[in-house]
């Protein structure tokens, strides 16, 4: 990850230096980024652990170019998470079948990923 | 510098401890069991668990099984870090599967989804988890949930109906909960860790008089 005093992209001109350690250090760059993809050097090790880290995205950095989210996107999110949530409320509470059981990995699956980003689409920096 | 988890053992370094660990539950467990079948009687009905499973051969076998491979492993394991000082990658991910299968194995014969032992799956997750991340506590539990319900499958066979199917529900919902959490936990203590080794190094160059 790029450090604080290298990071001159942060948002609004606000203290690059602070802007990686917003919100628990978690970087909210991969929300709304500030440079078009194709601007940025692509990273060169798919992993981000290695000793330099080329884009601002640090150690969450994937080789797949960014995008604004969209309103979509969110309805999608909410979408499944819902739907997860009752169908895991549904296998609990009316199923006596013990294959439904191999049905909770994929429910509680989808359930996490959703709330994560769900999560992080409401507590990104506006 | 960041450290390299390749270079510098790590994995390696987790796994022998594993090791250790297998050997005392080996011990600790082999004389429970044993203990447990000396104390039933000759031509008596086991109902407990699966049917035909707590017997001297399933437990004698189970037995051997895991202390032959954790064996091989931990010779493997102490030769690899008198030479290479690295083991492969893909290595803690079938270490991490072995120990959720000889849990798994350990069910039937302690009481199916009765027995005290399901407790040691939040074992093997908590502390894959915390060693390497979200990603096997993920892959752990995934796995985790495939082989209990295999337990209960034997269990119910061959009706396959559960009449506490909410419990068990819940059971498996609570193991999950924990594996993602400590999965989160840890991922959010690498990501703090890169931080400090990434200004360790800035404090480095700066004081040297470069600019990172």
């Amino acid at each position: 990850m790029s450090g604080p005093v290298e990071n001159g992209q942060g948002r609004g001109g606000s203290s690059e230096g602070e802007s990686s350690l917003r919100r628990g250090n978690i970087n909210f760059d991969v929300l709304e980024p500030e440079t078009p993809a194709d601007e940025r050097p692509a990273p060169t090790d798919r992993s981000g652990k290695t000793e330099e880290l080329p884009s601002k995205r640090g150690i969450f950095d994937t080789d797949r170019k960014s995008s604004a989210i969209r309103p979509h996107h969110v309805l999608l999110w909410v979408t499944i998470f819902s739907v997860s949530l009752l169908s895991l409320v549904a296998i609990l509470t009316t199923a006596s079948s013990v294959i439904w059981m191999l049905a909770l990995p994929v429910v509680l699956l989808s359930l996490v990923w959703s709330a994560i980003m769900l999560g992080l689409y409401k507590a990104r920096p506006r | 510098m960041l450290i390299s988890r390749k270079t510098s053992g790590w994995d390696l370094n987790n796994e022998l401890s594993k090791v250790g660990v297998r050997w005392l539950l080996v011990g600790a467990v082999g004389v429970y069991l044993f203990y447990r079948l000396r104390l039933i009687p000759a031509n008596a009905t086991v109902n407990v668990g699966v049917a035909g499973t707590l017997n001297y051969v399933y437990i004698g076998g189970f037995l051997a099984l895991t202390a032959l491979v954790n064996l091989g492993s931990h010779v493997f394991l102490v030769v690899r870090k008198r030479t290479t000082h690295t083991i492969s990658r893909k290595f803690k991910y079938v270490s991490m599967a072995f120990d959720l299968i000889m849990v798994t194995a350990l069910l039937p014969p302690t009481g199916g989804r009765q027995s005290m032992f399901f407790l040691v799956y939040l074992i093997v997750i908590v502390s894959n988890g915390m060693r390497y991340g979200m990603r096997l506590s993920l892959i752990a539990l995934i796995l985790f949930n495939i082989l209990y319900v295999g337990v209960l499958f034997l269990e119910t066979y061959p009706s396959l109906v559960l009449q506490d199917f909410s419990t068990e529900g819940l059971k498996i919902l609570g193991v999950w909960f924990v594996g993602i959490y400590i999965g989160y936990l840890a991922r959010r203590f690498e990501h703090l860790q890169n931080e400090v080794d990434h200004y360790r190094k800035m404090i480095r160059e700066m004081s040297g008089g470069k600019r990172p």
